[in-house]
């Protein structure tokens, strides 16, 4: 060990060494380090300096008043000025503070927010709505994913705009011989049987629509009227040979140009109980379609008013064929 | 009859707070926060013998880390105040005004840690393993701190005679 890391470490023990705290060792290089150095002297002489100060104010007293004052107040003040802080309360009395000072807030800013910011923000009144939703007979949340049930539900939709009349007769005239009869009627006790949708939308359907005529009559008959332009055709027929007939009339339909205007294809059975045909045509070929058609079945065609409307010179026809025992 | 703080005691809390804080009217309120906690906790156990040193540097120390922020401001006002200034002159008679000068420049010089090592082992007369628990650190890192603020001080003496 050289010179100058002895006197480096002999520094670092001066307060053990004026303390008397060391080995011999120890002693003996911090000793020659105070031979050799003049520092090392120094800093030992601030050392004794420091620790003589020291020890005067270890002395020092404080006087009784304020002793007893420290003493008698501390129950009180001390803990006045404690609590005064928020950080020191008791943590449960700080969550309660917390919760307090939370509710006070919302109270406060209701009790400032003016009452007409509050009103705008609140939903507006429903009758605006309920018009548009009764108006509205495809409403694709009330249909079924069957494409082919759900046409049949268009068509029960589409029904209920036209005479409720009509419906309640063709409904309880189920053994009539169904020349007049409403081919929709008649799809709808087959699908009232069947189809419990079905009649759940003939059984609610009615009931917004009442409300909504009472509410805004003259709203709706406004709207009805410029619904009442457009029209279908209805008809019903009742044939033995339900399958061959129904590939006959579905080639013969196509071959005058007619295209299906549902959701379901030409001649779809429901059940096998009929065939449903709904189809647009163009207006010229119609009389040739119910000269074929006569042939099987003394079929007459009503036309009924209906909101939807055709291109001109393009006619809508509902036609259920209906199967015979 | 619960714990009664003796008069040593309450010397001691106060002296821990004034040397190092400066200021006469915040360690009196820091003091008497730390026996009003030593009597409630102390209270509580029967025996009152219970007291310990170590006891009471913790409370000590974990009240000054407490009120750190407050004792930061205070400290520095009353450090930057002249000497003729100083607030706490005439609480302590039995110091001379070189000696309070001295601790003054010695409270500007040494680093706060410095400070309390010296304050607690040498002026305060609290054992140096009671001391080094309470601050959280090793003996050798208190004797080091302290022969580095005994020096300080002696640095401080020497230049202020």
């Amino acid at each position: 060990m050289n010179l100058r890391q002895s006197i480096f470490q002999a520094r670092e023990m001066l307060l053990d060494y004026e303390e008397k705290r060391l080995d011999q060792q120890r002693q003996d290089l911090v000793q020659r380090a105070l031979q050799n150095d003049s520092e090392t002297q120094r800093t030992l002489n601030n050392i004794r300096k420091g620790l003589e100060l020291a020890q005067e104010f270890s002395k020092i007293q404080i006087e009784d008043d304020f002793n007893q004052y420290l003493q008698i107040s501390e129950n009180f003040s001390s803990t006045l000025k404690k609590y005064s802080h928020f950080k020191n309360w008791a943590p449960n009395y700080r969550m309660a503070g917390y919760i307090f000072g939370i509710f006070c807030s919302i109270g406060l800013a209701i009790y400032l927010v003016p009452a007409d910011v509050i009103s705008k923000l609140k939903v507006r009144p429903q009758d605006e709505i309920v018009l548009s939703v009764v108006k509205n007979d495809s409403n694709p949340s009330k249909l079924s994913d069957d494409p082919e049930t759900r046409d049949a539900q268009l068509l029960a939709a589409q029904n209920m705009d036209s005479d409720d009349e009509n419906d309640s007769d063709n409904a309880s005239s189920e053994e009539s011989s169904g020349d007049e009869g409403i081919v929709a009627a008649n799809t709808n006790e087959n699908q009232n049987e069947d189809n419990t949708p079905n009649s759940n939308l003939r059984s609610k359907t009615p009931e917004p629509k009442v409300q909504a005529q009472n509410e805004q009559a003259k709203a709706v008959t406004n709207l009805s009227d410029k619904k009442q332009e457009g029209y279908v055709y209805r008809g019903t027929m009742r044939i033995s040979d339900l399958d061959e007939n129904s590939k006959l009339i579905t080639e013969h339909i196509k071959s005058l140009g007619g295209e299906k205007a549902g959701e379901v294809d030409l001649g779809w059975r429901k059940d096998n109980k009929g065939s449903y045909y709904h189809f647009t045509i163009p207006e010229s070929h119609f009389d040739n379609l119910q000269e074929f058609l006569h042939k099987m079945y003394p079929v007459k065609f009503s036309k009924d008013p209906h909101p939807r409307i055709m291109p001109d010179g393009q006619i809508r026809i509902i036609l259920w064929v209906e199967r015979v025992q | 009859m619960g714990f009664i703080p003796t008069r040593e005691l309450s010397r001691k809390v106060y002296l821990f707070f004034l040397l190092q804080i400066l200021d006469v009217e915040l360690s009196t309120q820091l003091a008497q926060i730390v026996l009003s906690e030593m009597k409630s906790k102390l209270d509580q156990s029967e025996d009152t013998s219970e007291y310990r040193d170590d006891y009471c540097l913790k409370i000590c120390f974990e009240t000054y880390q407490a009120h750190l922020k407050k004792i930061q401001q205070a400290r520095l006002k009353n450090l930057q105040s002249k000497s003729e200034q100083i607030p706490w002159k005439d609480h302590l008679t039995q110091l001379s005004p070189l000696q309070i000068q001295i601790w003054n420049r010695f409270s500007r010089q040494a680093r706060q840690d410095e400070i309390s090592s010296l304050l607690n082992t040498k002026i305060l007369g609290f054992n140096e393993e009671d001391v080094s628990e309470a601050q959280g650190i090793s003996l050798g890192t208190l004797r080091f701190r302290l022969a580095r603020a005994t020096k300080v001080l002696g640095i401080c003496a020497e230049a202020e005679t």
